[in-house]
Parts: C-alpha cells; structure tokens; sequence
C-alpha cells in the first residue's frame, strides 16, 4: 500500500502507467483531459505505436443514421497541452475517417506510430476521440481506458444529444467532399499523415481552470468507528487512491494495486469522511464554439487509469458558490464511465449502515444533472458549473 | 356502557387513520401528491450572511390520478438553531436546464424558472393556501423547459451558527378527501463552521 503523503495540484498532465503500478501518486493527482463533445465519457489510453482500429454506431436517439461522417482523431498530449497556453487554439490531428453503413455502423482505422511527438505522451500512449457530423449535427466521445486494444466498440455517438453549428455544416461539407476524393474511407498511412485531410474545425482550445467542485461521500462513515469499504467495478487490476480530510487539511492515503472483484478496506478511512474534488476547465471546440467542461485535476480514487466526469443530461437550475446539495441513498451507485463518486458501501455486517449520502459543494455557480428524467432526483447526479 | 365501546373504538380507528396519513414520507406512492422518489436530500448555503434572505427550490409537487389537488398548506415539520423561516411559497416554474447560456443573476432572468439556490425570494412565488396543481403531474421532466411545480422555502440566518429547516409538511385535499404528505428535505443557512453544512 502506498501513502502518498500530499494532494499536489499541478497542471494538466496525463495519467500513465497505473496499470503497471508504480504511479499511485500521480491515480491521485491528475486525470487526462477529456475531449469535447456532445456525449463525453473518459479520455483514451491509445495504445503506442500501433495500428488502432475503433467501431461503434452513430445514432440519432433509437433511430441508426447511416452516411454520417465519422472522424478519428488524436489529442495533443498532455505535455503539449500543459504547454500551451489558455486560450490558444490547439489543434487535434486526423487519424482515420469514414462513413456510417446503413445501420449507423463504423469501423475506422488508423496509424498512430507516426503521429507527431506533440501529440505522443513520453510513452507513446495517445489521447484518441471520435467525432460524427450529420446534417450540420455534431457530436463526439473519447475513448474509454484502452478502447483501442478492445474488439468491444464504442458506446454509440448519439445525435440527438449534438450541437448544430454553422461550423459543424461547413465540417461536414469539406469532408464529405474530401472522402469523395478519396473514394471512401480513409485512413493514416504508416507515416502517420493524410497528406491534406482538414483538421476538422481548426480544434478547439482550453478555457482557464475553475473549481474545485468538492464531493464528500461516505460521510456515514463518520465518526461510527468502522472502516469503509470502496466498492468498484473494474475489469482489470487497478489503482486506487483515496484522499481524506485528516484534520489539517487534505491527505491521500489507501492507494493500492489490486485486482478485479475485490474490496479495498480503507484502513486509513476510520472516522473520517472521504472525499472527492475536481478542477475542471472547459474545452471550446472550433465547430461553432460550445464549451464542455472536464476534469482538468482531480482528487480522490481513481479507479481506472482515465477519470472523466460524467456528463448528465437531465439537470435543474443553478446553485450558487457556497452552496452544498445533498443527495441521499440507500443504495450504492456506481458512476461509471471514469470517474466519479464510486459509491462507498459500507458492509452489509450487522450493524452497518448502508446508507450512502452523496454531497456536491459549490464553490462556483453550478448545476446538478442526473442520469434520468427525474433530474436532480436521479439515482446517480453529478454537478457541473453553469 | 356498549356507547362508550363503540365510541372508543371509532375513535380508535381514526386515531390509526390519522396516523397513517402522517406516515406520508414513508409511502409516498399511496398519495395523490408526492415529491421526488428518493431518500433524504436537501441544499445548504455557507454564503448567507446574518439577516440575508435566500431561499431554495427546486423541490417538486408531483400529483398522480385525474383529480386536481388543492393545497391546504406547506409548513416544517422542524425549524432548529439560528434561522428564521420568513415564507414558504410555490411557483409554475420550467427547469433551467443545462443549455442555458447564463445562469439567472437578476429578478427578471429568474422569472419562470426554477430556483435552485438564490437570493432573495424568487418572483412569481405564490401562497400555497388553495394553489390547484393539475392531475396527473409526474416527477419526470426529459426536455429542458419541462414545467414542474416548485416549493421554495426562503429565510434568514440569524445567528453565528446557523440553522436548519428539516422535513415539508403539505396539506391538501382532493375533491373532498384531505391528505398529508412530508417532503423529506432539508435547507441550512449557517456560517462555514456551522453544524449542518459538513
């Protein structure tokens, strides 16, 4: 078990190598930034130097749309972009591109060995995202941890949860005329270049970090004596790190490598309330400028090698900073999808509680969004800056 | 002697009828009105200066059945510590939503929608004493600018500490039959070492 003995806050940098272990440190301090998008989940993990192929579907809520125009792109690594000043337009490089069949299915291929060193973490790993564009329709995801090394395709890239833009019209226009050009499908030669695909919308560039966003969990841990136990779901060995309110501030302690379908006690967790905090900053993409906010630091467990906020779409109106709201359970849900608030199930041994209280604090001006149409009330809720 | 019985066990009866009225919060599904399907939740605010007045919404009245419901009222069920609860009122609201450009800064930009946490007492709030809530409104709002129909409870912090507003009774009656139901929420104004924003 490792014990990190300081949260440190340093700029954006990529979460690498805690697979292998060895990097509790770094579970704790910084996730990946997450590309924008109308439906984002958790950054990629690229595998190095290798040909990537990524399927998935392109959907307009239940409907399939086929013809959409699907691209694969590659995002500057975190080096590059803690590099890069806020505000400084950055731009994604084009790894494969293609077309939905008739199903709204897609395969897109692509090189990742010759990709540029900027858009290379020092380990070769890379940051990929897809994008569909479908009458002046737009919307992305990233990748989810090792998706690439996965044959289970993407989760579907759903239109109706989209942005229109007059961008995101002249996109689809140029690169439907240069698939045309083409005669189909695309993808990255060994070099890692198209030799002329547009780099669709010019990218996007960071707004200045805001937050944090602090989330106590297991607060029904306090003061009863017992010790928590952090219930995930991983299909792979994982590190995992909790931080904790220790009197004097905060601590980071309980990390550790462990394996699938295991409970990791917090022996450290004893009397104390657990929490989790985000910084976030927003990408502004080029297709017509929406912003989407993502984790830009985060604290707290990382249960998998990418953390992303989940980004729910059902939300109510805007709390102001110094707010808490308060989200009570009596079962344990698990945010998927990264990050976030794994719930803290305390055992079912008698005299346990297994009630789980869910706090968001406000520190700038923010909504809470839930998974389902019931919005705030949502078994699961997450909170955003407005 | 047989009288007394009788009257004894009528009563008996209603005292149990009554209690299962007040048991509201615990079987939410057998009123007309209810509020959101869940457990315990509330909003706190660390922000609220001594004497200030915010409120907090966004706590919904959903009905169930064809028959409208006319509310009798909304008060606490408790009311601790440094706080004084200065109104408790309903609005016609739509849900702000996450597509809204700017967040609701003035009386204006708030008008018609929902309060989540906010300075002042939000326009457009209204007594609950005879307020009709049509039937069936459910506690399911999929599009942004869904309309729901909200409570606000507004007050002021009046101490150092702070205090809390635990648990909304309403009162309401459909057609002639009255029923009681408890909004398990909670709402804190307290200074930032306060008991119940921890």
């Amino acid at each position: 078990m490792r014990h990190p003995t300081h949260v440190p806050q340093r700029p954006l940098r990529k979460a690498v190598g805690l697979l292998a272990g060895g990097a509790a440190a770094a579970a704790l301090a910084a996730p990946p930034a997450a590309p924008a998008g109308g439906s984002p989940s958790a950054p990629t993990m690229g595998p190095p130097a290798a040909a990537t192929t990524v399927t998935g579907r392109v959907v307009d809520g239940d409907v399939a749309v086929g013809g959409a125009i699907v691209v694969l792109r590659a995002w500057p690594s975190r080096a590059t972009q803690a590099a890069t000043p806020v505000g400084t337009r950055q731009s994604l490089f084009t790894v494969g591109i293609g077309r939905t069949a008739a199903d709204g299915s897609y395969s897109l291929a692509g090189n990742l060995a010759g990709l540029p060193r900027a858009y290379r973490a020092a380990d070769g790993t890379v940051d990929l995202m897809v994008m569909a564009l479908h009458d002046g329709r737009l919307t992305e995801t990233s990748l989810p941890a090792g998706a690439a090394t996965r044959a289970a395709p993407l989760a579907p890239l759903d239109l109706a949860h989209g942005v229109e833009s007059r961008a995101a019209v002249t996109a689809e226009r140029v690169l439907s005329a240069d698939l045309e050009r083409r005669g189909g499908a695309a993808e990255s030669a060994a070099g890692g270049g198209f030799g002329g695909v547009p780099d669709v919308c010019g990218g996007g560039s960071w707004s200045s970090p805001y937050g944090p966003f602090r989330v106590k969990v297991a607060t029904a841990a306090a003061g009863t004596g017992l010790y928590a136990i952090v219930d995930y779901g991983v299909s792979e060995a994982t590190t995992l790190g909790v931080a904790f309110e220790g009197g004097g501030g905060w601590q980071a302690s309980g990390t550790s490598t462990v394996g699938t379908s295991s409970g990791f006690t917090t022996e450290p967790l004893v009397n104390k309330r657990v929490f989790a905090w985000w910084d976030y900053h927003d990408w502004i993409s080029g297709c017509g400028g929406y912003r989407t906010a993502y984790p830009q630091q985060y604290v707290g467990h990382a249960p998998e090698v990418s953390i992303a906020h989940p980004h729910y779409r059902h939300c109510g109106s805007p709390y102001n900073a110094g707010a808490t709201y308060v989200h009570g359970a009596t079962t344990n849900e698990t945010y998927s999808n990264g990050l976030t608030v794994h719930g803290i199930t305390l055992s079912s041994h008698a005299g346990w509680d297994s009630h789980m209280t869910l706090r968001i604090h406000f520190d700038v001006r923010g909504i809470v969004c839930g998974n389902n149409a019931s919005r705030e009330s949502a078994p699961r809720v997450e909170a955003h800056r407005t | 002697v047989r009288r007394a019985a009788g009257t004894a066990a009528a009563a008996g009866v209603l005292v149990l009828l009554a209690a299962i009225a007040a048991c509201g919060s615990a079987a939410p599904t057998s009123h007309a009105l209810y509020s959101v399907p869940r457990g315990a939740w509330g909003v706190s605010q660390t922000n609220a200066r001594i004497g200030q007045l915010w409120s907090a919404g966004s706590i919904p009245l959903c009905t169930r059945g064809g028959s409208p419901v006319t509310l009798t009222s909304i008060t606490p069920v408790t009311v601790r510590g440094e706080i004084e609860l200065v109104r408790i009122a309903v609005r016609h609201v739509r849900w702000a939503g996450p597509s809204i450009d700017h967040p609701p800064a003035t009386r204006e930009e708030q008008a018609g929608l929902s309060d989540g946490d906010y300075r002042g007492i939000p326009p457009d709030s209204r007594s609950p004493a005879g307020y009709v809530i049509p039937s069936p409104s459910p506690c399911a709002w999929p599009r942004d600018g869904d309309r729901f129909y909200e409570t606000i409870v507004a007050g002021r912090r009046t101490g150092p500490r702070g205090g809390w507003i635990e648990g909304l009774r309403v009162r309401y009656r459909v057609g002639s039959a009255a029923g009681e139901y408890v909004i398990p929420f909670r709402w804190a104004l307290c200074g930032g070492n306060g008991p119940d924003c921890s």
